[in-house]
């Protein structure tokens, strides 16, 4: 809703009148990058022949690379970039200037090649250096210009190597051995006094980034005054002061210093170093920690140092496309990421060292007005909005902006924006708002906005935009609005509609009426809901703010009209084929219900297996039993012949089906999913009895033909017994007759001899009771059939 | 649901006294247990998807899309799959079990009716709309 909102109020935001150009973090001297900077960058290389015991390993073209690269990297932020790559040691060697980008980059880097390799020079003069660089910007329009100047040494004009003499444009005689020491000493003098090469350089505008080999103390007081005074202390008198100096003695390290010492456009998250096993994670929360919040990143650079020869891995990233440069002499990794505004991380493993810098843009500010009209000498709010390099800023981001403006009070950031009061607007056409928004040192963004006022001329006004709107098909739909009808007048649309895109791309025309009219004609009197209705000319997904303007002319002065805006937050889809919607569910039901049928059967069946008598240790034994009536009219059942253990048989046995000689258990399923299974258990005989034995819960009956029992009743001990109808007929007349029987029994309980005796008894128990059951049966049929209670 | 619930692990299923018995019993009673809870997770988890969606689906709501569809994709793995074992080891269960105020059985269905109830009602009907819709606005 809060989306809907902004995008309402984004509607409202006239076109700005005037944005200010982005600040960004700064270049060497104050320089700021932006679109309109040009840069010069001269790269000063020491070429004496020291550098064969200082930097035998020729780390110096690695570093010098390194700056390349990353003035490279600025090609598209400013306008242009140009490069000079000098060589100095005795003489100055000077370059030309080339266009850096990135498609002159290979160049760039075969002259680094070709000037940095060269250490033939026997003396180390930095007056022809500093000559040469001075020269080497005269004349230059750029508004960024930059010395990098590395140098292994101090000034030197070596004795060893004077022979006959050296000419020097700033000593009268050859210098010799004799007079070496005299000409040495004109050096400072020469650079850093008044009017000297620093103070040219300084005054062209010139700052010196200085990178030493070697340490400071090595060097002596005057060499010390050049590098350290001109690379930005200004105790010691030497040009502006406005460069930078760094020196590191271990040739080794010297890629990777001068790579972060080379880092522009960007600033450095000090906080950021490898843990204790050499693995450093940069991710949304580090970069955060920083002095900008972490979706104004555009660039994070990782600057990595390993060991000689082992440089850091990239181990994982979660951001596309990371590059990474590494070079494995020096054992340097230089990983370049791009966050897209997003929690992001970025893990190296094998780092010893590292600098981290982070490019960021600045938040850009967005005024609004909350109103649709403005009038004079009414109070108004508007609000602001930061738009950052990946979208608008919303949340916790916006505490870390700050905001000011000074037309009206701002309010702290409410996870959206600020809001500006003005407590009242001027009598004038229009208002200007200018906001200035800080994300971050050196990233400032202002903006300043233009909104016309109208003048209070008591027309009616819609006092409130309405709240969303959502519906489906072509409409007509319903839009209440308030409108206050203040003196009395006219309310018109104009146009009365609007445009709105689909999901498709299709451009849907929604037009707008007061029940089919333009215009509204309201009375003066109090605050009055008034109904739009929004008519579309096709259907289709699409969700977007209304934009309607709106004229009104009081009643009192119809020749005056004022202009408003009219923003409706419109969400339609196309109308819903019912017929298939209920289809969909249908199926969706008769799936799920299908399903559930299907479980619940499969349960069901899965419940009713007969058990396995395998696993049971269940076995059978057919025997005959002698029946007999007795003089009272009951039956008597006796074991003509008692099965001994070796009769025993295992049963036939399925899932759904166990046979056992003549004994037949059947599984019966219903499809009915709530009825419980059960098992059929017959005889193929006409009437049964069947008793379950002791030891189980007891049940005995007879029944015609089968019986409903339970699947587990196949695990016994059960006796069953069939009679025919034939065999019942002669029973009723008095006439004995052989019956045969079946008993299940668990031969866990009895084993031999036990068996044969323990399954007799309970066939004899049964028989009993079976004997019982018939005659109870036969007892009730004789009174039904005599009627006898 | 009748009043006297069969349960695995209750009443007179161990009357062998055997340890393998006892065993079944336990494991029976865990499979039971298990196949509630996912069944009342899986309800839980549905309703969940369902918070905060809009009830119209359109062009480009990926992640509301994806809701629904993991909402079906639940019911049809998890919920339907703990039913059958739920009632697999209900119906199973010899014994009856006197019955506390929240049995798990009635947690069980619940969750099952709940499940299907939300994924049919509200992520099945609101894709449903967005077919017909697109079948009506684009078709």
């Amino acid at each position: 809703m809060r989306r809907l909102l902004l995008a309402a109020l984004a509607g409202l935001a006239l076109l700005p009148a005037g944005v200010a150009l982005a600040q960004t973090p700064e270049l060497p001297g104050d320089c700021v990058v932006d679109e309109n900077a040009a840069v010069q960058v001269l790269l000063l290389i020491d070429q004496s022949g020291s550098l064969a015991r200082t930097d035998p390993d020729d780390q110096r073209l690695t570093g010098a690379r390194a700056v390349v690269r990353s003035y490279a990297s600025l090609a598209d932020r400013v306008s242009q970039v140009e490069i000079q790559v000098a060589g100095f040691g005795q003489d100055y060697r000077p370059g030309e200037w080339m266009v850096l980008d990135q498609d002159t980059l290979a160049t760039a880097l075969e002259r680094v090649d070709a000037v940095g390799s060269v250490e033939d020079q026997l003396h180390t003069d930095y007056v022809y250096a500093m000559e040469g660089a001075a020269g080497a910007f005269a004349g230059s329009d750029a508004s960024c210009q930059i010395l990098f100047w590395f140098t292994d040494g101090e000034h030197d004009l070596d004795e060893d190597y004077l022979a006959d003499g050296l000419e020097r444009n700033y000593f009268p005689e050859l210098v010799t051995q004799a007079n070496v020491t005299e000409a040495e000493a004109l050096m400072p003098g020469l650079i850093c006094d008044a009017g000297g090469y620093a103070d040219q350089l300084g005054a062209a505008g010139v700052s010196a980034q200085i990178m030493l080999l070697g340490t400071e103390s090595q060097l002596d007081d005057a060499s010390r005054r050049v590098l350290q005074g001109m690379g930005g202390d200004p105790s010691l008198q030497c040009g502006p002061g406005n460069g930078s100096f760094q020196s590191v003695d271990d040739a080794s390290r010297l890629p990777f210093i001068m790579a972060c010492a080379s880092q522009v456009g960007a600033y450095q998250l000090t906080d950021a170093a490898p843990d204790v096993n050499g693995n450093l994670m940069v991710n949304e929360a580090v970069v955060d920690a920083g002095p900008a919040p972490y979706q104004l990143a555009t660039e994070v650079r990782l600057i990595t140092r390993g060991s000689a020869g082992s440089p850091p891995d990239l181990a994982a990233t979660t951001l596309p496309d990371p590059s990474t440069t590494s070079d494995a002499d020096s054992g340097m990794n230089v990983v370049l990421a791009r966050p897209v505004g997003a929690p992001f991380s970025v893990e190296m493993s094998g780092v010893s060292e590292a600098c981290v810098w982070v490019a960021a843009q600045a938040a850009t500010p967005v005024v609004q007005s909350s109103a649709p009209s403005l009038y004079q000498d009414e109070p108004a709010e508007f609000l602001v909005v930061a738009d950052g390099p990946h979208g608008r800023l919303e949340g916790e981001a916006l505490g870390r902006i700050q905001v000011d403006s000074e037309n009206g009070q701002v309010s702290a950031p409410d996870g959206t924006g600020w809001s500006i009061r003005v407590s009242a607007l001027p009598i004038a056409g229009s208002f200007d708002v200018r906001v200035e928004m800080v994300s971050g040192p050196g990233l400032t963004q202002s903006v300043t906005q233009t909104f016309p006022l109208n003048e209070q001329i008591n027309a009616p006004a819609i006092v409130t935009q309405p709240g969303p709107v959502s519906g489906e098909g072509l409409g007509p739909f319903a839009v209440d609005l308030e409108v206050d009808p203040r003196d009395g007048g006219e309310l018109c649309l104009t146009p009365p509609g609007a445009a709105m895109t689909a999901a498709n791309g299709e451009v849907i025309n929604a037009t707008a009426g007061f029940a089919g009219a333009d215009c509204l004609q309201m009375e003066a009197g109090p605050v009055q809901t008034v109904t739009i209705d929004l008519t579309l000319d096709r259907s289709g997904f699409a969700h977007q703010v209304l934009e309607i303007p709106t004229r009104s002319v009081p009643a009192t002065s119809p020749d005056r009209a004022e202009e408003g805006l009219l923003a409706i937050d419109f969400e339609v889809t196309p109308r819903a084929n019912p017929a298939l919607v209920a289809v969909i569910v249908v199926g969706l039901m008769l799936l799920m219900l299908a399903l559930l049928w299907a479980i619940l059967y499969g349960v069901n069946r899965l419940i009713g297996r007969i058990p396995d008598p395998r696993r049971n240790r269940v076995r059978y034994a057919e025997f005959a039993v002698e029946v007999s009536p007795t003089e009272y009219g009951e039956l008597d059942m006796s074991l003509a012949e008692a099965p001994v253990d070796s009769q025993f048989r295992l049963p036939r046995r399925t899932p759904s089906r166990l046979d056992a000689g003549s004994f037949r258990m059947q599984r019966m399923v219903s499809p009915i999913p709530w009825l419980p299974p059960y098992a059929r258990i017959g005889m193929g005989t006409d009437v049964i009895g069947a008793h379950q034995g002791p030891g189980l819960p007891g049940r005995t009956l007879v029944t015609e033909g089968s019986y409903r029992g339970r699947a587990r009743d196949a695990l016994g001990p059960l006796v069953v017994i069939g009679l025919s109808q034939t065999q019942l007929e002669r029973l009723a007349e008095g006439t004995s007759q052989k019956a045969h029987g079946v008993l299940l029994f668990d031969i866990r309980t009895a084993r031999g001899a036990d068996a044969s005796r323990i399954a007799a008894e309970i066939i004899d128990d049964s028989l009993g009771l079976i004997a019982a059951e018939f005659t109870a049966m036969n007892m009730v049929a004789d009174m039904e059939r005599t009627g006898e209670a | 649901m009748s009043s006297n619930v069969p349960i695995p692990g209750g009443g007179a299923t161990t009357t062998t006294g055997r340890s393998a018995a006892r065993s079944r019993v336990a494991t029976s009673s865990r499979w039971f247990y298990a196949s509630v809870a996912v069944l009342a997770l899986s309800a839980l988890l549905i309703a969940f998807l369902a918070l905060g969606e809009p009830w119209n689906l359109a062009p480009g709501m990926t992640a509301s899309f994806s809701r629904s569809i993991v909402a079906l994709v639940v019911t049809l793995v998890l919920v339907l799959p703990a039913f059958a074992v739920f009632r697999y080891e209900r119906q199973s269960a010899g014994g009856r079990w006197h019955e506390p105020a929240w049995r798990p059985s009635l947690i069980g269905w619940a969750g099952l009716l709940v499940s299907l109830a939300l994924a049919i009602g509200w992520h099945g009907l609101r894709l449903a709309f967005y077919i017909a819709r697109v079948w009506t606005g684009e078709l």
